[in-house]
């Protein structure tokens, strides 16, 4: 098994420079990284001049790449191109804070979609199971960025009826809350929430969809055959073997969870990685833009890597080879 | 689309029916009767292959027993069957309905909106709707008539998923059919670029590339969209045709000295235009919410077009003042994508040639 993860590991090596080598050259191709700062008169020729020899903006590309690859590993990342800031201290805190939010909600989607997936598929086509159906249909159609507004939306409705604050719509916590855990709860259910449901209602198909093909499959005939009672049959001998797809599932679609961040972060001002991106890219500040790219797909990879490793652990007929 | 589509299969099912229309294509035989079988008109319509379907002697049994008994049988077109099944699915019609009505009000914009989209008026804006000078969804807060944006804004993000539904369509395709119908090497080398789109979070590659190349009319932001959505395309038609090269209608047209082309357009692509249909119906319902999410933070179309995504993004100031400038706009494009799944269900069910005509 180590063999194996090691192996893959060496892989993705290659994949990882490719990937933000094409970016870099793409990003470098199509647009000046100084452009935003030509346009301020204050600005002067030597300091333009300053930041193109540190950042090595007059070299090839290829030579700019390897400074910049360079600067990522050995130095955290570097400095911003534009305010010679350190990049690591605000991608760190970013990621930590996204770290947060993406637990969470993925952690209350896997468990909702469970409970979800396996009543559907003990009741298949009942009111229940159709109820479910549909709604993660329409969970499937809302877009996220309408979802989070229409929360925001009841949530200060509600603020404005009552005078009772139960969620804030934006922001990490406030200035100085007496319970900081409950504080920072209320922050955080809107963004949880916004993020959790596209996962719920994705989740609970695909367990819906295993635990009908595992209900159906002859060892839960077997047991059944045996009198074991039902709850038995469902919760040890079908249950087990049904949530194996969904880790798959849930450590592929990271990536996808990631993109959902990006649009839940900036409705909610919640300073994290989706903050951070949009941020950057509205100050066209290329350099922490590779960075969160470099790191979002070391996530990507990791988490491929684990759906396969536990698929591996959890399947026996599934060997490493 | 093709044109024409051929095929017929019996209703009362009478099986081993060898198909009149078909006899000069051996490789169309009894398992094909359901399935798609497209006349292609992508493919080179050279004359049929010289090889003659045996007329079996049940078939002519058949048909003396049936002449006897003044007995017809109704003869369906393979679109006749489709239809059959695609009506059984009421959600799916229902849906189809819905969604011809959104894009022929999207297409007559011009003639339904009862004023120009960015027709200024002050002294009535920030109204709610009302019926009172034909403002069904109100104003917005230069005093614009909000039905009327929505109608231009319809059509910017329906133009917007045609342009990726087809281009992505058209690449992933090519892409596809050429890694599963070569292997090998070739195969290796493409898929392996499809991984690498896997590795980038997709909105955040998408962002990027619009943020620097392509944001602005909705055909330039369609064309962006698409470079990232024919990876899956890619990958599905792939599949596809690495199972059907190996059937044996394919071995037997080989057999026969039919070239690769022909292979290819006359007798693989026929087969595989199921799960292509289905999966280009799905890329235009995430290409609407990938479109509105992109417009909506800012990087999708720019003004003066109107889109949906942007209309929310600029009613989102007056959430709760307004309710309508965000809400409405949402609506749409959740119904929208919610009638373009249920018709892409009914389309997956509708061309399965496994499911059978109740």
């Amino acid at each position: 098994m180590w063999v194996y993860i090691l192996r893959r590991t060496l892989v993705s090596i290659p994949v990882l420079i490719v990937a933000t080598m094409l970016v870099f050259f793409g990003m470098s191709a199509v647009t000046d990284p100084l452009s935003q700062l030509r346009l301020i008169p204050e600005v002067s020729q030597t300091t333009l001049q300053n930041i193109i020899d540190s950042k090595h903006l007059d070299d090839p590309m290829i030579v700019q790449y390897w400074f910049w690859l360079q600067s990522a590993i050995l130095d955290g990342f570097g400095t911003t191109m534009l305010g010679s800031k350190r990049i690591w201290p605000d991608l760190s805190r970013a990621l930590w804070h996204t770290a947060q939010l993406v637990l969470v909600a993925e952690a209350l989607a896997v468990s909702m979609a469970v409970v979800l997936g396996v009543l559907a598929a003990k009741k298949q086509y009942s009111f229940f199971d159709y109820t479910t159906t549909t709604i993660s249909f329409i969970g499937f159609s809302v877009p996220i960025f309408w979802f989070a507004l229409m929360l925001q939306f009841l949530a200060v409705s509600f603020f404005l009826a009552t005078d009772i604050r139960i969620f804030y719509t934006f922001g990490l916590s406030s200035p100085d809350p007496t319970y900081p855990l409950l504080d920072r709860i209320q922050h955080m259910a809107l963004p949880v929430i916004a993020l959790l449901y596209v996962s719920v209602a994705q989740y609970s198909r695909y367990m819906r969809g295993s635990m009908l093909e595992v209900l159906h499959s002859d060892y839960v005939r077997t047991a059944r055959a045996k009198g074991l009672p039902e709850r038995t049959v469902t919760m040890k001998h079908a249950l087990r073997n049904a949530l194996i797809p969904l880790v798959t599932v849930t450590a592929l679609n990271i990536g996808a969870v990631l993109g959902g961040v990006v649009i839940t972060e900036t409705i909610f001002a919640w300073p994290g990685m989706g903050k951070l991106f949009i941020d950057s890219l509205n100050r066209g500040e290329l350099y922490t833009l590779m960075a969160w790219l470099m790191v979002t797909a070391i996530i990507v990879i990791v988490f491929n890597l684990i759906a396969d490793v536990l698929y591996a652990l959890l399947d026996p007929r599934i060997r490493f080879d | 689309m093709p044109s024409s589509i051929r095929g017929s299969a019996l209703t009362s099912r009478i099986p081993g029916e060898p198909d009149q229309t078909r006899t000069g294509e051996p490789e169309f035989t009894r398992t094909q009767d359901e399935a798609i079988a497209w006349n292609s008109t992508m493919g080179p319509k050279t004359a049929p292959a010289a090889v003659e379907m045996p007329d079996s002697g049940d078939s002519q049994r058949l048909k003396d027993i049936m002449d006897r008994e003044g007995l017809e049988v109704q003869h369906l077109t393979q679109w006749q069957l489709i239809r059959r099944k695609f009506l059984q699915h009421k959600l799916a019609v229902i849906s189809l309905v819905v969604l011809v009505i959104i894009v022929l009000a999207a297409v007559f914009a011009d003639v339904l909106a009862p004023y120009a989209f960015d027709e200024i008026d002050l002294p009535n804006r920030s109204r709610a709707p009302t019926l009172e000078g034909s403002h069904f969804f109100g104003t917005d807060k230069l005093g614009r008539d909000y039905f009327s944006r929505i109608l231009y804004g319809l059509r910017t993000s329906l133009w917007v998923a045609l342009i990726v539904s087809v281009v992505s369509t058209i690449i992933g395709t090519v892409v596809g059919g050429i890694a599963g119908y070569r292997g090998g090497r070739i195969d290796n080398f493409l898929m392996r670029v499809v991984d690498l789109f896997l590795v980038l979070p997709f909105l955040a590659i998408l962002l990027i590339l619009s943020a620097f190349v392509g944001q602005g009319s909705p055909t330039r932001v369609g064309f962006i969209l698409a470079i990232l959505f024919w990876t899956g395309l890619a990958r599905i038609v792939r599949g596809v045709f690495l199972s059907l090269r190996e059937k044996e209608f394919v071995e037997a047209a080989r057999a026969a000295g039919a070239s690769d082309s022909r292979i290819i357009f006359r007798h693989i692509l026929p087969n595989a235009m199921g799960p292509i249909i289905v999966a280009m119906t799905l890329v235009v319902a995430s290409a609407i919410l990938v479109e509105a999410a992109l417009s909506f933070l800012g990087f999708g179309i720019q003004p003066p077009n109107p889109a949906l995504g942007k209309l929310i993004a600029d009613g989102q100031d007056s959430l709760v003042t307004a309710w309508w400038l965000v809400t409405i706009p949402g609506i749409f494009i959740v119904v929208i994508s919610l009638a373009v799944n249920f018709v892409g269900d009914g389309m997956r069910d509708a061309l399965d040639p496994t499911q059978v005509v109740k």
